[in-house]
């Protein structure tokens, strides 16, 4: 008991040092690992960092998109309010699947520059530090409106067999910031990825994994999008995968200084 | 002395380190934004049942909604104490709290002046503490007895408390009643559905059947009571006249037992029940004839086994809303017992060998003596329990 204290107590300080405040991941994360034809599959909307985050429950004001989506189906993913977990739908035919969520933007103001810069160095979005000088913002109290994008893939009850045409769930699905599987993450131990900004290629953008063995140990890895906007990452080992990557944008209206737009990818081989 | 030393030692070297932890980090990395507490409320068993899915810790340290992150709050530190806890210590604080939380909760019925309920904790479940950086979900159920006229309530806490989503049960397929409500906001009306006003005659059915249980199996020093009454006369008429005082006797004690005008400890009527079954086998080797005095023997028992009926049937509880139907239930049920008690007999030896000679001989008597033997045997191993 005691060291579990000591231990949750040494983890959480490490866990502030070494990452700033402000910068959160947020994504999907099934209650289950494996998903058979005619299950439930429930979801957690989870907000945090490394894998440690806080479930949400299911507000529908909060989310501007949830799906369901496989070669048979495409259907919208509803819930009732204050469900835990938030996402609850059932599969029922067998293959690939995604779940795709888009949320509602919400605003965020950081108390100080040097919070936003933190948040900036995280995310390797430097520049955004003199382009923000640049446009001649306030530095009192940045504010960004930010836009979340999340997939989960999964296979039910087995991965189809049909290598003939691309799966749906492996197709681009028109999300602002997306992170675009180029094959099956479930039959390759290698992933590329595409990162897709309002449908075209991202390049030079760091794109960051997150893997967790079964013993709960994490590791991360990052990569830099190609000319094509591809990353490459190993994914040979069992275990949680969480992609994530982060742009900023000049928003249309001047109602904040910036947009951010999150996308992740999660899956469990 | 050993134990005790490495017990405040423990908690010492716990302070220290939750000390450690709090100067090198406040957990403000849990409040990304702003998460509601949700409310699930129903209506069992005559009762308002309030399920609170909520963060016990930020509740108790009332960071509140202008407090998006714990860092901002004055209280962050009590927080963070309180999010290290185990739950046992967490639990003890909630508890402490609880009052004042009682006191900030307005569930009444919808527009019905003066009808707060006072709601009361029912239990409360609080998951190990896990990981701190992320914040602990525990659910706390609070309860108030539901009057059976009231159609709607409405709920408001504090605006200390947050936001919170306040939902009721589905009813006939249909989607419940569901509502966020921000910081202080009142709710709507939350019409009471699938209220399980339980219908009379449920209730008089379960109580049936527990008062059947008490005497079989269960009760089997009321079997044993209830033979010897048979071992008496095997003839309709002395066991009809015995079991109906024998039950119009336990009735009244059952009965100001259970609302509380007389009160018997179990170690003095459990030890006097066991010497009945002895008293009335002995009688029962002296005289077989049925008279004033065995009737008088009968009443007094009788009295003394509603007190035990009365603790047993305390065990199991009486609907407190349905006090006399589930009273005469289980008395009724108790009946049943003796009454298939006495049939058996009938059935096994009454019957066939009542009028032959020889049944006081090889069977009325012996069978009065082995009885009352158990009976003394109880008696004495009761006593000394």
């Amino acid at each position: 008991v005691l060291s579990k204290v000591v231990l949750s107590g040494i983890a959480a300080a490490m866990a502030t040092i070494a990452t700033s405040v402000q910068s959160h991941e947020y994504w999907l994360d099934p209650v289950q690992s494996y998903f058979s034809v005619g299950e439930v599959v429930k979801v957690d909307l989870r907000n945090g960092e490394n894998f440690a985050g806080t479930a949400y429950p299911y507000e529908p004001d909060r989310l501007k998109r949830a799906e369901l989506i496989s070669n048979q189906v495409r259907i919208p993913v509803a819930g009732r309010l204050g469900d835990y977990p938030a996402l609850q739908v059932k599969v029922s035919d067998p293959g690939l699947h995604l779940i795709r969520l888009d949320t509602q933007s919400r605003v965020l103001k950081y108390d100080s520059f040097d919070k936003f810069e933190e948040f900036l160095a995280e995310h390797a979005l430097h520049a955004f530090a003199e382009k923000h000088s640049d446009r001649d913002l306030a530095k009192a109290q940045v504010s960004e409106r930010y836009y979340r994008y999340c997939k989960l893939l999964f296979p039910v009850s087995s991965t189809s067999a049909d290598s003939q045409h691309l799966p749906v769930a492996l197709q681009a699905q028109g999300q602002r910031l997306e992170l675009v599987p180029e094959n099956d993450p479930f039959d390759a131990d290698r992933l590329v990825l595409t990162l897709l900004l309002e449908g075209l290629p991202l390049a030079d953008r760091q794109v960051v994994l997150h893997h967790r063995d079964k013993a709960r140990h994490s590791r991360k890895v990052l990569a830099v999008s190609d000319e094509n906007g591809q990353v490459s990452f190993d994914i040979a080992l069992i275990g949680d995968y969480l992609i994530n990557s982060v742009w900023l944008l000049e928003p249309l209206d001047g109602s904040v200084h910036w947009e951010s737009l999150w996308a992740s990818l999660v899956f469990e081989r | 002395l050993g134990v005790i030393g490495i017990r405040t030692l423990k908690s010492a070297i716990r302070k220290v380190i939750t000390g450690l932890c709090l100067l090198f980090f406040s957990v403000q990395i849990w409040a990304h934004e702003l998460r509601p507490a949700i409310a699930d409320v129903s209506f069992p068993d005559n009762s308002v049942n309030v399920s609170l899915r909520l963060n016990i810790e930020a509740l108790i340290a009332e960071i509140g909604p202008e407090h998006d992150d714990t860092d901002d709050s004055p209280d962050a530190e009590l927080y963070d104490q309180l999010r290290l806890m185990e739950p046992d210590d967490l639990k003890q604080a909630f508890v402490e709290y609880l009052p004042t939380l009682l006191e900030h909760i307005r569930l009444g019925e919808a527009r019905v002046e003066n009808s707060l309920l006072k709601l009361e904790l029912a239990s409360i479940s609080i998951p190990e503490t896990g990981d701190v950086r992320v914040p602990r979900d525990s659910t706390v159920n609070l309860q108030a007895p539901l009057d059976e006229s009231a159609a709607a309530f409405t709920w408001q806490w504090d605006a200390r408390y947050g936001p919170i989503i306040i939902r009721a049960e589905e009813q006939a397929e249909q989607e419940g009643f569901s509502q966020y409500l921000q910081a202080g906001q009142t709710s709507d009306d939350i019409a009471v559905v699938n209220r399980q006003a339980r219908a009379t005659t449920s209730v008089f059915a379960e109580y049936v059947l527990i008062g059947f249980e008490h005497i079989i199996p269960k009760g089997l020093d009321h079997i044993l009571f209830v033979i010897g009454l048979f071992l008496l006369s095997p003839y309709w008429k002395p066991i009809v006249w015995q079991v109906t005082v024998f039950t119009a006797a336990h009735t009244a004690t059952l009965a100001l037992s259970t609302l509380g005008f007389i009160s018997v400890p179990a170690s003095i009527v459990e030890p006097l029940i066991a010497l009945s079954i002895t008293v009335v086998c002995i009688e029962n080797l002296f005289r077989s004839r049925f008279g004033t005095a065995r009737i008088l023997i009968v009443l007094l028992f009788g009295l003394l086994h509603g007190l035990g009926f009365a603790s047993v049937l305390g065990e199991a509880g009486l609907s407190e809303q349905q006090f006399l139907v589930s009273l005469l239930g289980f008395n009724i049920g108790v009946e049943i017992g003796q009454i298939t008690v006495i049939l058996l007999c009938f059935l096994l030896v009454g019957w066939w060998f009542r009028a032959r000679e020889g049944y006081r001989k090889w069977f009325s008597v012996p069978a009065s003596l082995a009885i009352g033997a158990v009976g003394l045997f109880w008696f004495v191993t009761r006593i000394i329990n």
